[in-house]
């Protein structure tokens, strides 16, 4: 199929025979009792796309520190529906308490927790380090 | 705050504020505030006045014991 979704911002479009809800924008994400701040040239920002139920999330965190009590809970541009979403794929650089980390939106709730496979620990959860030099990117889908 | 607040959406039991703001490209921004949120000196008011409303120390306190045990239930799985 394909269709005119109209053009940034919240707007409705069909494709094909389907109208569909569709926002793009920007967003910035938080780490609960955190504060992330960009060095000189860096970004702390993330890109969203929802398409009718499917929201899709970016984060794009180079260069930045990070301080405040190490959190696993990084808050989302939407409210998460009643079934779990994922992360994708996560790129760090000494970003979190344990390596491999991946992470899960829970039901009804508006944030991703960051977790790893601990070998002999199964999941425990990861924790945003404190640091002055933060790089971390991630691609987040769920259906709110 | 350059932004333009657009809509402010009061989301979960433990009143995150949901916040959507036009920038000055007329790009959608979006943000989300928890209750132990420290809020910076140029927020909107329109959302400092929300967050004095609703972020009681109950709420707070809710949040915070709702986080232990969704890490614990995280741990278990």
């Amino acid at each position: 199929m394909s269709g005119i979704i109209g053009g940034a911002g919240s707007k409705s479009g069909v494709i094909g025979e389907t109208e569909l809800d569709y926002e793009t924008g920007v967003w910035t994400p938080t780490f609960d009792n955190m504060t992330l701040t960009p060095n000189s040239g860096g970004w702390v920002s993330g890109t969203y796309q929802k398409i009718d139920n499917l929201v899709i999330a970016m984060v794009h965190i180079m260069n930045a520190t990070s301080t405040g009590s190490n959190s696993s809970t990084m808050f989302l541009p939407f409210t998460n529906g009643p079934k779990r979403g994922t992360v994708n794929g996560t790129t760090g650089y000494g970003a979190f308490s344990y390596d491999n980390t991946t992470g899960i939106v829970t039901e009804n709730n508006n944030y991703v927790t960051f977790l790893s496979d601990v070998a002999g620990s199964g999941w425990v959860t990861a924790s945003l380090r404190t640091t002055t030099s933060l790089y971390l990117h991630t691609l987040i889908t769920y259906y709110i | 705050m350059i932004n333009t607040l657009n809509k402010i959406e009061v989301v979960t039991d433990f009143k995150h504020l949901q916040i959507r703001e036009i920038t000055d490209t007329g790009v959608y921004h979006r943000r989300t505030l928890s209750p132990n949120a420290i809020l910076a000196e140029d927020e909107h008011q329109e959302v400092k006045d929300k967050a004095e409303e609703l972020w009681t120390d109950e709420v707070k306190a809710s949040w915070a014991t709702f986080q232990a045990e969704q890490q614990a239930e995280m741990e278990a799985e």
